[in-house]
């Protein structure tokens, strides 16, 4: 059997030539596209475990590009950007977009970032029970409770629908739009203020030391994301 | 000195018009008395048949006086025209006395008659004055609000409105001052016809004082020509009919002065109170009119500053884009090399070696760009000239950038005998390779480009040293073609695939203007563009000293 499938979309000529020798190094299936439409083609013809999206694309934008994969497939989308793009970033992983890298990065980084996108997308829907374990913490959907270490922690209705979706959605950056969206409703998309103060009280409660997170992450400007700590 | 207002004098409301126009009436009407006195006697006067009608003839220098002279004439004659007619005419003559009661009672009421015709005489001279004075008024306000409004540019509102006031008003010169935009000095900003020496603010004094002073109280104020503010030659208060004289109109708008109408008199000019009036209106569509011109100009200066802000941020994306892109290439490629986990093969490891050093080239390019275009901007370039060879150039140029464009064969078109150029040959170089890059960048595959290098001299010009770049590209629509040489600018559509900055053609430009040349272009859509590099050839000719005997000669045979 072979490695994942992964569908690179760059259109520099080097950074593509790197990506793809890496990742076939280790295994990988690689497909390359150097422009949006072409991307898409590669896409729909063949089988595709992860796609690593430039958003600086020719022609058809990269935002495009993950807008169009979005309404076909949950598959796992990292974007590429470069900085003072910061608001294409975002507006990629309003759309769906699971995890950004700033440009320029070095392999290590993103081949880190492929394997945790890639562990955590055939596991995504393993709660047939509601439960779901990551790192010391339990969700137990239908109890409407978070457990720490066994200990169920004093959350408000709010406070759990917060944990709840960034459990979920372990490992991928949730932007504040879409975190708002979910819990709050679209009319609060842009509150962001409101987000921090209940991230604060959220990690008073979940972590060992608040002002030192390992489970909630604060992406700067983007959003958070909620890992298991190592 | 500090300037004292009450040695000049200050036109209010007191003029010389209708006490002029009084005596005038009075001397008619009581002319018209002394006139009717002898005929009637003649006529058998008070016993004669026109005896009963003497009244009447009466009445008539009081109607001419009334409408002459206003009411005050008419009631003076009136009185005047009562005491004659009871002194000639009415028994006992040359008495004041009154005989008969019914003379009294005629008298009485011919003294009433007068009062009251007299009045509605001055009120009919009254209203045709004013019905007169209105429409000149409106043709005034009409032909200076034409020279307001049209245009939104002060170089043209200002001389046009000085020119209309000085035609309308019959004037021998108007004019607009400003105030210098830092400090408080003033300034003609518009004038028509000529102001004497003593109104004048670059000559006298005393204007600057004036003008302080209605800067100050925001009233109008007048100045005799040759008025001396140490001098006792002229008092408060009176104008100086012999000699040219102004006003001085304060343009106000609320609180805000934004600027002085000067006003000069030709001597002998009569003032009258609905001349200021109507000036009042005019000095403040004039005010209003600077008023908005001001800001006009406040808006577009905020739109250029708007404009110049959109240009560095589209500068900084455009360079952080461009910059980034190559050493995400080289970060790309050295981390590979240095994975542990992987055994590259020899031709794995001299492609990642081969894109670094790529990456690293286009980023050196990128970045000398920047200190060019920099540098250009600052104007800070110092042409290093000497006589140089300029076939010699074309050739080392076109020789180091054919391995660049393996897809197009670089022609080299040289005219033999070239003269040598007086130039900076760093410059002159750096400007080839870019157009030759460019040329590169834009023609589709296969597609030759041909560096030509001439002499020409035409019959009405200096000679010239044309280089050229022809390439075989979509070519420039013309509305594109001034802008290609701004800043960053990239035509639309062409950024992604050709990895242009926006930099080379406005380095090209930079670089060859500074050396005493310019850039010409001649491009026809779909077909190709040509870049022309033209130096000045005869310009060098006065720095024979610099240069071999040899690049002499050459030079020397150019033009015949």
């Amino acid at each position: 059997m072979s490695g994942p499938h992964i569908l690179l979309v760059d259109d520099e000529p080097a950074v593509l030539r790197a990506l793809r020798a890496n990742l076939v190094a280790r295994g990988y299936e690689v497909a390359t596209a150097e422009a949006g439409e072409e991307a898409l083609d590669e896409f729909a013809r063949r089988r595709t475990d992860l796609v690593v999206l430039d958003l600086m694309l020719p022609g058809m934008s990269g935002i495009e590009v993950c807008e169009a994969i979005r309404t076909m497939s949950a598959v796992p989308i990292l974007v590429l950007s470069a900085r003072g793009e910061e608001q294409t970033k975002v507006q990629a992983l309003d759309l769906g977009a699971d995890d950004y890298l700033t440009k320029p990065f070095g392999i290590d980084e993103l081949l880190a970032r492929v394997r945790a996108l890639l562990r955590r997308s055939p596991s995504g829907t393993a709660e047939a029970d509601g439960i779901l374990q990551v790192g010391r913490l339990t969700l137990n959907d239908q109890a409407h409770e978070v457990r720490r270490d066994g200990v169920p922690l004093d959350l408000t209705p709010r406070e759990y629908d917060v944990l709840a979706y960034l459990i979920r959605n372990t490992g991928r950056v949730v932007t504040h739009r879409v975190l708002l969206n979910a819990v709050w409703g679209p009319q609060y998309g842009r509150e962001t203020q409101y987000l921090r103060v209940f991230i604060n009280r959220l990690r008073r409660k979940v972590e060992d030391d608040p002002s030192h997170p390992h489970y909630i992450i604060t992406e700067p400007g983007v959003g958070y994301r909620l890992v298991v700590p190592t | 000195m500090a300037w004292n207002p009450r040695h000049s004098y200050i036109w209010l409301s007191a003029y010389e018009f209708s006490a002029r126009h009084r005596w005038i009436g009075i001397a008619a009407g009581l002319g018209l008395v002394a006139l009717l006195v002898p005929p009637l006697t003649q006529a058998g006067g008070y016993y004669g048949f026109l005896g009963p009608s003497i009244p009447l003839f009466f009445l008539v220098p009081m109607l001419v006086a009334s409408a002459l002279g206003g009411r005050i004439a008419g009631v003076i004659v009136s009185v005047a025209a009562v005491v004659v007619w009871d002194w000639f005419f009415i028994p006992p003559l040359h008495t004041p006395t009154i005989y008969y009661p019914r003379d009294l009672l005629a008298l009485i009421v011919f003294l009433f008659d007068a009062l009251l015709t007299g009045q509605l005489a001055t009120i009919a001279r009254q209203r045709a004055d004013d019905a007169i004075r209105r429409a000149r008024t409106s043709e005034a306000l009409y032909d200076v609000s034409m020279a307001l409004i049209g245009n939104h540019n002060l170089a043209a509102i200002l001389p046009a409105l000085t020119q209309r006031l000085r035609a309308t008003f019959d004037l021998q010169a108007s004019a607009i001052l400003l105030r210098d935009p830092h400090g408080s000095a003033w300034h003609t900003a518009a004038l028509s016809g000529s102001i004497p020496d003593g109104l004048n603010i670059n000559r006298s004094r005393d204007v600057a004082g004036v003008l302080s002073w209605v800067g100050t109280t925001g009233q109008m104020c007048g100045l005799n020509d040759g008025a001396s503010v140490a001098g006792a030659e002229y008092q408060a208060g009176s104008r100086d009919k012999s000699r040219p004289s102004a006003q001085f109109w304060p343009l106000r708008v609320g609180d805000r002065l934004v600027g002085i109408l000067e006003l000069i008199y030709k001597p002998g000019t009569d003032l009258d109170p609905q001349r200021d009036r109507l000036l009042t209106t005019l000095v403040n569509g004039a005010a209003i009119a600077l008023e908005q011109e001001r800001l006009f100009g406040e808006e577009r200066e905020a739109m250029l500053a708007r404009e110049s802000d959109r240009l560095k941020s589209a500068l900084l994306s455009s360079v952080s884009h461009d910059l980034r892109t190559p050493l995400a290439g080289i970060k790309a490629a050295s981390s590979s090399l240095l994975q542990d986990d992987v055994q590259w093969n020899e031709e794995d490891r001299r492609a990642f070696v081969m894109d670094i050093d790529a990456e690293a080239d286009r980023l050196s390019r990128l970045v000398s760009n920047l200190l060019d275009l920099s540098r250009i901007e600052a104007g800070a370039i110092k042409p290093a000239r000497d006589w140089e060879d300029i076939a010699e150039l074309v050739e080392r140029v076109v020789r180091r950038l054919q391995p660049r464009f393996p897809e197009h064969q670089i022609a080299m078109d040289v005219a033999p005998g070239l003269p040598h150029a007086y130039t900076d040959v760093v410059h002159i170089e750096q400007a080839l390779t870019n157009l030759i890059e460019n040329a590169g960048k834009y023609s589709p595959g296969g597609a030759p480009i041909v560096v030509a290098a001439q002499a020409t001299s035409p019959p009405d010009h200096a000679a010239e040293l044309h280089l050229s770049v022809a390439d075989r590209g979509p070519g420039i629509a013309p509305a594109e073609r001034d802008k290609i040489f701004d800043t960053f600018y990239r035509i639309a559509g062409s950024g992604g695939r050709t990895g242009g900055t926006g930099m080379g053609l406005t380095i090209v430009k930079g670089l060859v203007e500074a050396n005493g040349g310019r850039v010409e272009l001649a491009s026809e859509p779909g077909k190709g563009s040509s870049f022309t590099i033209a130096l000045p050839l005869a310009e060098g000719y006065d720095h024979k000293e610099t240069r071999g005997e040899g690049a002499a000669a050459a030079s020397l045979e150019w033009p015949s």
